[in-house]
């Protein structure tokens, strides 16, 4: 290796070790966020939809859901479900708002969506119909 | 009314009742979704006992039924990760207990595979199966029991005794344990 290549590698450890390090020393907790953009879910409560692509959430710690917008008015109830059918407890935001789940084990979660009221969101024809959502799920790793 | 316009009225109805179900049942998608048997080659590797457990588990059926049926690789992977659960957790379970009583840790048994793993519920297996060896190794029985008693671990859900639905979960007996400690 030679000198510039090793000066190279010690500022990018340099950096990468800064960049863990939050202001009272602790190591900054990292993770893996997901973000999903007009998933179609249902405005019917009961009908669930995941609406992630599996995140693997690697340590015993903190899962945040947000719900960014949905084309109609629904408010979205979430929980998550582990690749070996463990189940937090539903929690509700509307647009705009966050959930966090604290002390969640490590595992592989899909995050599930149902309205938390069913809504009309399809007019004088049958049924509740869809509303397009956006959102994102963070991870600990 | 002539019977040209009553037979004219009468298919225009039915057409519309037709239309009308089809929409519903769009709308209320049928995820019925025949669950697997015991004897599938999906469960060729884990035991017998706990396959049909899980099958026959309300909550384990209720886990799948969320499921879209068109996605088979997702529902199977779920039963073979669920049945890996309840194998695991009561591992856990007796790890625990054996270390209260006696104040030893005791080795958490090999993770027990499928033969024919549905999508990645090997990888998802061994990301729990790290977790619990990494609790065990800590030399802290209190990190088992948090795991065991976490709302999102599989102590909320897993009978402590196998195939009991009506009983204890493995963090009621984890619960008592740790109080009587």
């Amino acid at each position: 290796m030679t000198t510039t290549n090793t000066k190279r590698v010690v500022i990018g450890i340099a950096a990468a070790t800064f960049l863990l390090l939050v202001s009272n020393g602790a190591p900054a907790q990292a993770y893996a966020q997901d973000s999903w953009t007009n998933a179609q879910v249902s405005c019917s409560h009961g009908t669930y939809q995941y609406v992630d692509s599996s995140l693997q959430h690697l340590v015993f710690g903190d899962v945040w859901v947000h719900q960014t917008s949905a084309t109609n008015p629904v408010t979205g109830e979430y929980h998550l479900q582990s690749a070996q059918g463990n189940n937090t407890s539903a929690k509700v935001a509307a647009s705009g708002q966050t959930v966090i789940w604290s002390g969640v084990i490590a595992s592989t979660y899909k995050v599930w969506h149902t309205a938390q009221t069913s809504v009309n969101c399809n007019g004088s024809l049958p049924g509740d119909g869809n509303t397009l959502t956006s959102g994102w799920a963070r991870f600990d790793f | 009314m002539t019977s040209r316009r009553k037979r004219i009225s009468l298919i225009a109805g039915a057409a519309a009742v037709a239309v009308l179900a089809t929409v519903g049942a769009i709308n209320n998608q049928d995820v019925s979704a025949v669950p697997p048997s015991a004897d599938s080659p999906l469960f060729e590797g884990l035991p017998k006992t706990t396959v049909v457990e899980v099958l026959e588990n309300p909550k384990a059926q209720a886990n799948v039924a969320i499921w879209p049926a068109e996605e088979t690789t997702g529902r199977n992977a779920l039963w073979q990760g669920m049945v890996i659960n309840f194998t695991q957790c009561r591992q856990m379970l007796t790890v625990y207990l054996a270390w209260q009583a006696t104040g030893v840790a005791r080795e958490l048994p090999p993770l027990e595979l499928p033969a024919n793993p549905a999508g990645d519920v090997v990888r998802d297996a061994k990301v729990v199966d790290t977790s619990y060896r990494e609790v065990i190794a800590s030399g802290d029985p209190a990190q088992v029991s948090k795991l065991l008693l976490a709302e999102s671990g599989c102590g909320a859900w897993v009978p402590a005794r196998a195939g009991d639905t009506q009983g204890l979960v493995v963090a009621d007996v984890v619960a008592k344990a740790a109080a009587n400690a």
